[in-house]
């Protein structure tokens, strides 16, 4: 019996050296089932991604690619109780901001030196998209884009407001202006001025943040002292509840109802990211949408200087796979296939990061390209922190508190402000 | 009791019957001890592996600053910290006392330190118990003046008010669901076809997973898309944001609580209402007491017992919701706050997904005890109510019941309805209640989606697996710790006793690092084996068997039958009824079980269907194909929706047992 066991295993290890190398693949975005292999058909973040991840998978010889199922929600807990667990994945998908966290711990394999032998060129990529992965002069991972916040707008509620000169949208210059604009869409249209998603996501954080970063402070400096609680954030936040309090903005929407309630007429702006400009423009084109004429703009500056929360996407290989030469090596080729992509990931409204892509015709041939050639430039984001994560949901808690709940801001900047403190010294 | 006492005697003579023919004399069999080690020894190896062990390892890590991903990546990563975190939770980081806080506080202590005084001297209380609340209101009077922790800080702003948003929370259900099942209960409390109906129907919700239930109520309150909306806007108001808004959070969940979890607290309720003599109440007809009155007069007071003992059983059952560690919670890898991560309401709003306030419902046969017994009988027909009366009763039913199904018929007719035209609006025909237009695509996508089926059986094995396990586990121990004497027995039924109360997320985090140890997740014995400590089980047999005479037993062993042979030809064929009663009670769990698959299995081949498809749910935008979703919640529930109408009287009789005995 045993020796029969002992055979029917070795076959199987025989078996498998011939097979292919799996590679286990997780990543956020959402689902895409019945996404094929046509990477320059999909729609979408997570029809993209997917896209091309089934064409890695058929493609590159030799590599089979399984993507793991995780929850936008709860993705870092469940990538970090993988490591945890000693079976993180082949290759995942991470933010720029989480890099000191990971890399501080040892999570990541250093990939300096390795991106050429799979052919990805690192000297293509943007100055930003290189420093994004980089961490402590080594380079742990392959960055897919720049994002950032920027302004949806409804081009027909703003023209009925009054709000579009030379075809152009007029977006406020100051925070009385906002207000102002605001009032002008309401009494015209009846609809709210501005929506965002103020109740789930930390999108309203990022909107503050920016308007915090507009008056040249921060919320906390790069040697660790949390500024929360000052003046130029109590005028962050009082330049969004000033919308509120008159009721030209609903702080209850979560990210889809606020979604929603553009795409349905129902707001002239909406506070999101880059990520869903084709989406948008997808959904403007279909006649039952409310929404018909959609334009997209740099996140104005209201303040003394130009700024938008930005971040970047980026892909890495945990530094257990290293260990394995096979898997390790199949894992970059699965990276090198992603980068080589860059265009049609671009194509969901991200930036690219490649200069050769950001160069050619076809990325600047996207849709609205060139109402958000701006951003780019103003793309902020706070220091690196490996706290980056518990800082925004501090934040964000905060913040609801204010807008959802009535918290006094004073109140609530200070306790943001201690806890961030707190956070930092740890 | 009368009708008891037969199937008693029919037992008694089966297992003589089946003795006869193992009466065999033996060469030698085990001593009683050794009958019990053998038959203990599963039961401790779980229970000490599962349990046990993990709970230390748990205490071990709490002393240090461990960070799970840097221990994985490095074992020395860890710093050893004493009782830091548990200070952190108590004092946080935040705030100092405030100028109310303290006198508050102060003048809570010397009310106790009164209270335990006069209980004494009134001799209310003994002596031990007023000086251990002396000692309590003491450290309360004490304590801020005492040490106001480092830099002055005394509360954290993060764990404190989630404990009261829990006090509160239970406050709520509580009291909400003792005074609905008791209305339902009293209502409904006779043996007709359509009371056993109504009964089903207000059970029912009890047997859906967290997944299902969570999906539901969370659309049922959306201000865009819920039926709640709608149905207000028709009436001419404005929909109310009931999960962000703070004044609506806390009513949303204790709504959606409540209608989940009634149905125990029913049953409950019938199972008291029936030992009530019908005497008491024909005595009172004659003295034209009926109704209203004879509910005040004769119902409430017999009804005491039950009334405390649901009592009881709600609080435990709902202060889960202060110990659901949600693994989203932010940072749970990061670090160990014992305890932190409960009820999260940031200042009474639950922003994002109503979840943790719902609580863990778990295992529903975790707060029962007392002897197994015949279900409920009830009074037959309409009893002293007459006809006409009885017709209107069951009409006037008819109507919260079906308000009761409404939820359920909403989630079964959306997903019979294009994704399109729910993009649009969910109230299409009465409110979306009738699935017009109707299309099957939901359910072929489903389908069509591979995994679904894989799911499917993977949920089989594992409920499967894990309800042999707990019935091996189960009878064994529970038979030994009934009807054998041996040394140490009564430390391990108190061991047996503390394990009940040892929270499931107390084991959670150690035992997921010790399947880490073991290279152990994403397989089948990873998803059964942590769940078959349920030391419920064993006591659940262990009623069960001292409930049995014990002349069998001697004659048995007059006639030289091994105990282990008692325990198997003789005890076990006439457990049958009770194991039955387990095996349903723990495959229903298992089916629903949420928290520890979703950590545990991360390949989807791996997944149950409760997991998978929240998978499914949380990767849809719900604007795009809340179709699909409801279809899988559809899916997900089906199998114990129709376990439980089968087998409705062993669960019914599950929750019955002990109850009226008190």
């Amino acid at each position: 019996m045993r020796h029969l066991i002992i055979g029917v295993a070795a076959a199987a290890t025989v078996a498998t050296g011939t097979q292919a190398q799996d590679i286990t693949l997780a990543r956020f975005f959402g689902d895409c089932e019945g996404a094929g292999t046509d990477t320059s058909a999909s729609v979408g973040e997570a029809c993209i991604i997917q896209s091309i991840i089934n064409a890695a998978s058929a493609e590159i010889e030799g590599v089979t690619v399984n993507t793991l199922p995780t929850d936008w929600g709860n993705y870092y807990d469940q990538i970090k109780a993988a490591y945890a667990a000693g079976s993180p994945p082949h290759v995942h998908v991470m933010h720029r901001h989480r890099v000191p966290e990971f890399a501080a711990l040892g999570a990541l394999a250093d990939l300096s030196g390795d991106l050429e032998d799979v052919g990805i060129d690192p000297s293509d990529w943007t100055e930003s998209a290189l420093e994004a992965v980089t961490y402590k002069g080594r380079t742990y991972g392959v960055p897919m884009d720049l994002h950032a916040n920027l302004w949806h707008i409804n081009m027909d509620l703003m023209e009925e407001a009054g709000l579009v000169e030379n075809g152009e949208p007029v977006l406020p210059s100051s925070p009385e202006e906002l207000l102002e604009h605001a009032r002008m869409v309401k009494e015209a249209t009846g609809q709210d001025y501005l929506a965002a998603d103020f109740a789930q996501f930390p999108i309203g954080v990022r909107l503050v943040m920016a308007l915090v970063w507009q008056q040249g402070s921060n919320i906390f400096t790069d040697d660790g002292t949390a500024t929360i609680n000052t003046e130029e954030a109590r005028t962050a936040v009082e330049t969004i509840t000033q919308l509120f309090d008159t009721g030209y903005a609903n702080p209850q929407l979560n990210y889809a109802d606020s979604q929603q309630a553009f795409l349905n007429g129902e707001a002239a702006v909406l506070v999101n990211g880059t990520w869903v400009v084709d989406l948008y423009t997808e959904e403007a084109a279909k006649a039952e949408t409310g929404l018909a004429d959609y334009r997209v703009a740099d996140f104005p500056t209201l303040f003394d200087e130009g700024a938008t929360w930005a971040d970047s996407h980026m892909w890495v290989i945990p530094s257990p796979v290293k260990a394995n030469e096979e898997e390790y090596m199949a894992a970059l080729k699965v990276l090198a296939f992603i980068n080589e992509h860059n265009i049609d990931w671009a194509r969901t409204g991200h930036m690219a990061v490649r200069q050769s892509v950001l160069e050619s015709e076809e990325y600047q041939g996207l849709p609205h390209r060139e109402d958000y050639t701006g951003t780019a430039e103003i793309a902020r984001d706070t220091p690196p922190s490996e706290r980056y994560g518990a800082i925004q949901d501090v934040l964000n808690r905060e913040l609801q508190a204010i807008w959802l709940t009535g918290k006094p801001v004073e109140d609530a900047l200070r306790d943001a402000e201690f806890e961030v403190q707190d956070l930092l010294d740890r | 009791m009368q009708e008891a006492v037969q199937p008693r005697q029919r037992t008694l003579d089966q297992g003589k019957a089946a003795l006869q023919e193992v009466a065999r004399p033996r060469r030698r069999s085990l001593s009683q001890g050794q009958a019990a080690l053998v038959l203990l020894l599963p039961f401790l190896a779980v229970y000490t592996l599962f349990l046990i062990y993990p709970f230390f390892r748990g205490i071990w890590i709490s002393l240090h600053d461990w960070n799970l991903m840097a221990v994985a990546m490095n074992p020395d990563a860890k710093e050893f910290v004493g009782l830091r975190n548990f200070e952190r939770v108590m004092w946080g980081v935040n705030i100092e006392w405030g100028p109310l806080a303290r006198p508050f506080v102060q003048i809570a202590g010397l009310a106790g330190l009164a209270a335990a005084l006069y209980l004494h001297r009134a001799n209310r209380v003994s002596r031990a118990t007023a000086v251990a609340v002396a000692i309590a209101s003491a450290l309360f009077f004490f304590l801020p003046g005492f040490h106001p922790g480092e830099g002055g800080r005394w509360y954290d702003r993060r764990f404190w008010p989630t404990v009261g948003n829990t006090i509160l929370f239970v406050a709520l259900v509580v009291p909400g669901i003792i005074i609905t099942a008791l209305v339902i209960a009293a209502a409904i409390s006779r043996e007709t076809r359509a009371m056993t109906v109504l009964r089903t129907v207000f059970f029912l919700s009890q047997v859906l997973s967290v997944t299902v239930v969570t999906l539901i109520w969370q659309i049922m309150f959306s201000p865009r898309q819920g039926l709640i909306a709608n149905v207000t806007q028709v009436l001419g108001g404005s929909p109310i944001n009931w999960l962000t808004d703070q004044q609506f959070a806390m009513a949303a969940i204790v709504i959606a609580t409540i209608w989940w979890s009634l149905g125990i607290a029913m049953i409950l309720f019938l199972a008291g209402l029936q030992d009530i003599s019908k005497d008491l109440y024909e005595a009172a007809a004659l003295d034209r007491a009926t109704g209203v009155k004879a509910f005040w007069y004769i119902t409430l007071p017999n009804l005491k017992r039950t009334i405390t003992l649901v009592v009881v059983l709600h609080i435990i059952l709902h202060f889960p919701g202060l110990r659901t560690v949600a693994p989203d919670d932010p940072g749970w890898t990061e670090r160990h706050d014992p305890g932190a991560g409960p009820l999260h309401l940031p200042d009474g709003v639950q922003g994002q997904r109503p979840r943790p306030g719902l609580g863990d419902g778990g295992l529903p046969l975790r707060h029962h005890g007392g002897v197994l017994r015949d279900p409920v009988r009830h009074r037959k027909g309409a009893g002293l109510m007459g006809n006409r009366a009885y017709a209107w009763l069951v009409i006037g039913l008819s109507i919260p019941a079906f308000i009761w199904l409404v939820p359920t018929i909403w989630m079964v007719s959306l997903s019979f309805q294009p994704n399109e035209v729910l993009a649009r609006t969910t109230s299409t025909t009465a409110f979306g209640l009738i699935p017009i237009p109707f299309t099957l695509d939901n359910y072929a996508a489903l389908f069509a989606f591979g995994e679904t089926p894989r799911w499917f059986l993977n949920s089989v094995i594992v409920a499967g697996g894990m309800t042999l396990g707990v019935l091996a586990v189960s009878t064994t121990a529970g038979y030994a710790l009934a009807r054998l004497d041996f040394p140490y027995k009564t430390p391990i039924v108190i061991l047996c006793l503390i394990g009940l109360m040892v929270p499931e997320q107390a084991v959670f985090i150690p035992l997921y690092t010790m399947f880490a140890d073991f290279g152990w997740h994403n397989s089948y014995h990873a998803l059964i084996l942590p769940r078959m400590d349920v030391p419920i089980g064993v006591f659940l047999m262990m009623q069960f068997f001292r409930g049995i005479p014990k002349d069998i037993e001697e004659a048995a062993r007059l006639d030289g039958v091994g105990w282990l042979q008692i325990f198997w030809h003789v005890m076990l064929p006439l457990a049958r009824p009770a194991m039955m009663t387990l095996a349903i009670l723990t495959f229903l769990y298992a089916w629903n079980d949420y928290l520890w698959p979703l950590v545990s299995a991360q390949q989807r081949d791996y997944f149950t269907i409760t997991l998978g498809l929240a998978s499914i749910q949380a990767n849809f935008a719900q604007a795009e194909g809340l179709g699909r979703v409801m279809a899988s919640g559809v899916i997900a529930s089906l199998p114990v929706v129709i376990l439980f109408l089968i087998f409705q009287r062993y669960v019914v009789r599950a929750m019955t047992a002990g109850g009226s005995k008190g």
